[in-house]
């Protein structure tokens, strides 16, 4: 039974990768509702549809990213200490909760910027100084 | 039982209470000078909600991170040290991150009067 730590390994990883991703993902889309309505001027039908859609994206990259990284990689001779799994984990599961981080960052990023841009758009069609 | 493990167990609950506790008071006394940056309400709120989420994910993940690359301890004398060092060093990144927070609200609260 060598290969028994990294097994538990998988076995912590996977629920709490999974989970978190859901968690963020769900709070994101739950705040990021408001930001979609004033990107489309209050059509809600569209603004909840594309919300919708940016859900489903981030759950493919962040499960998608989670998967790939998952594998352990260990050629010790003597089977795995409890310590080296913790450390191994460790550096698994703070790795993704940054990137987690930077990828909530960089969406809110993208509100702010559609936010300005659908702004911006108003004024050059409506304002009738410009437009004369 | 391992000492690194020992560590690891009383690092672990110290550094993320600080996070979160840090974090929270942000989140209260913050809401304030978002209110005078953008004018809607509800849309603020959910921005300081987001931008607690991301802080937490960053900095505990961080926390986590150091994790595994932590030196092998060999009596008690090194767990203390190598405790306070880490933790030590956490804080001090923490406090950079406030101050240059704190500084650049000012800066666009003071941009913002001046503009009126």
């Amino acid at each position: 039974m060598e290969h028994s730590k990294i097994i538990i390994g998988y076995f912590i990883y996977l629920p709490i990768v999974i989970a978190l991703t859901i968690f963020v993902s769900k709070m994101l889309f739950k705040n990021g509702k408001l930001f979609m309505i004033d990107i489309f001027k209050g059509k809600e039908d569209i603004a909840l549809a594309t919300n919708k859609l940016f859900e489903i994206g981030f759950y493919l990259i962040n499960i998608g990213f989670a998967l790939f990284t998952m594998k352990i990689f260990y050629y010790g001779s003597d089977p795995m200490s409890s310590q080296t799994l913790i450390e191994i984990l460790s550096k698994k599961l703070g790795g993704f909760t940054i990137y987690l981080g930077v990828m909530l960052f960089f969406n809110l990023f993208l509100f702010f910027r559609g936010r300005k841009k659908s702004k911006t758009i108003t004024k050059r069609v409506y304002n009738p100084q410009i437009n004369s | 039982m391992n000492l690194n493990i020992i560590t690891y167990t009383i690092y672990l609950p110290i550094i993320v209470f600080i996070t979160v506790r840090i974090g929270w008071l942000c989140y209260k006394n913050g809401e304030l000078f978002l209110y005078t940056l953008f004018e809607d309400k509800s849309l603020v709120k959910s921005i300081n909600n987001l931008l607690l989420i991301g802080y937490y994910l960053t900095n505990i993940g961080y926390a986590i991170i150091t994790i595994s690359y932590w030196e092998t301890i060999h009596n008690v004398v090194e767990i203390i040290s190598s405790l306070t060092f880490t933790l030590g060093k956490i804080i001090l990144i923490l406090a950079t991150l406030h101050y240059n927070n704190i500084f650049w609200l000012q800066l666009t609260h003071k941009h913002k009067f001046l503009k009126q």
